[in-house]
């Protein structure tokens, strides 16, 4: 995490969560950070009517609300026309950290999801992280958000079907292979001088 | 994703991007700073409410069927969330992993579809004990009180999946 100073002063966040407590709470973090004001409302209905114009920089949504799932309204979110709502920032809360939960946030489309209660430093560096990742968005027919494979953890069971999963052709070996000996030399740790 | 989908990849660089960079602004260590100040700030506020949503939670079940509807369970599930966050703000450690446990509880109970009033009762019963303002409890009372908790549950799986433990 870099070091560097992070401007909130401008950002305008819309938060979504049936808990008064909870919204108290996550605007007294974000005023701390300097984002002086966030709207919020508490149902799926009141934020579809808020969306649509465009003028959030930041979605923090509850993943279960009293009219709704959360992971429904970021569903939403992916589907809309227009780029600065499709692809707004989503950081998606919950207290609710079983895996199933969590699996369904994640491919209903959301950046991050944050377990509550939300701590500043925690909430401070996913919202800088998924303001400045590199991550591109995916778009097929049951999917629309960030890339889900961010981390390379091998091929999909099915291969991988992406053109960077590819394995590239290497051609025929020109020299023979290494002996066991050989590649341990590599892995031995050696001692090493180091002159000044 | 099926085999045959297409995929698109679009790189895109939200406006969050150019407003947290647009430079001036705050240091992490100063804003996480300040923000932890403004919420120790809502303690005074705030903690009396976890008193008010213990009550509100025993209330409801002194008056509730021995089977509860879907309906109460999700009200039951809201409030557990109000104190499970609340009390995890304000560090109080045993009522925030009782209403941990109540959370999963009530998950589980949502997916296998049984809604005995019982396994609530008791976590609501424990939560009472350690609301804000009562004595301590000695640390190996509270972990033998979790495992129990625990153990409620995983009774609850069990009988719902037609394995009874006893």
């Amino acid at each position: 995490m870099k070091s560097d100073s992070m401007n909130f002063s401008k950002v305008r966040a819309l938060i979504i969560d049936s808990d008064q407590f909870a919204v108290e709470i996550l605007c007294q973090i974000l005023e701390g950070f300097g984002l002086p004001q966030a709207l919020s409302v508490d149902s799926v209905e009141a934020a579809k009517e808020l969306l649509p114009d465009g003028k959030f920089d930041l979605l923090i949504c509850e993943a279960m609300l009293k009219d709704g799932a959360g992971a429904d309204l970021v569903r939403w979110v992916r589907s809309q026309a227009s780029p600065r709502v499709r692809y707004m920032p989503v950081v998606m809360l919950t207290a609710h950290t079983q895996l199933g939960y969590v699996e369904s946030g994640r491919d209903s489309g959301v950046n991050v999801v944050v377990k509550k209660p939300v701590s500043p430093t925690v909430l401070f560096d996913r919202l800088v992280w998924s303001a400045n990742s590199p991550r591109p968005f995916i778009e097929t027919e049951t999917y629309v958000g960030p890339d889900r494979r961010f981390k390379f953890m091998g091929l999909p069971e099915c291969g991988g079907r992406r053109k960077t999963d590819l394995v590239g052709e290497l051609g025929e070996a020109t020299e023979p292979n290494l002996s066991q000996d050989e590649i341990d030399g590599f892995m031995k740790p050696a001692r090493m001088m180091v002159l000044e | 994703m099926k085999s045959n989908e297409s995929a698109r990849v679009i790189y895109y660089r939200n406006s969050l991007h150019y407003l947290l960079n647009s430079g001036g602004g705050i240091t992490r260590e100063k804003a996480i700073s300040e923000a932890s100040k403004n919420v120790e700030g809502l303690a005074g506020e705030l903690l009396p409410v976890l008193n008010d949503e213990i009550s509100k939670l025993e209330e409801a079940l002194s008056s509730a069927p021995q089977t509860l509807s879907e309906t109460f369970i999700r009200e039951v599930f809201q409030r557990q969330g109000v104190i499970y966050n609340l009390a995890g703000t304000f560090g109080c450690s045993g009522l925030r992993q009782i209403a941990k446990s109540l959370g999963d509880l009530l998950a589980d109970m949502i997916e296998l579809g049984v809604r005995p009033i019982e396994p609530i009762q008791v976590h609501v019963r424990a939560a009472r004990m350690f609301r804000p303002g009562m004595p301590p409890v000695h640390e190996e009372a509270q972990t033998l009180l979790i495992n129990h908790l625990a153990s409620v549950r995983q009774f609850l799986r069990s009988e719902a999946e037609g394995r009874p433990l006893l």
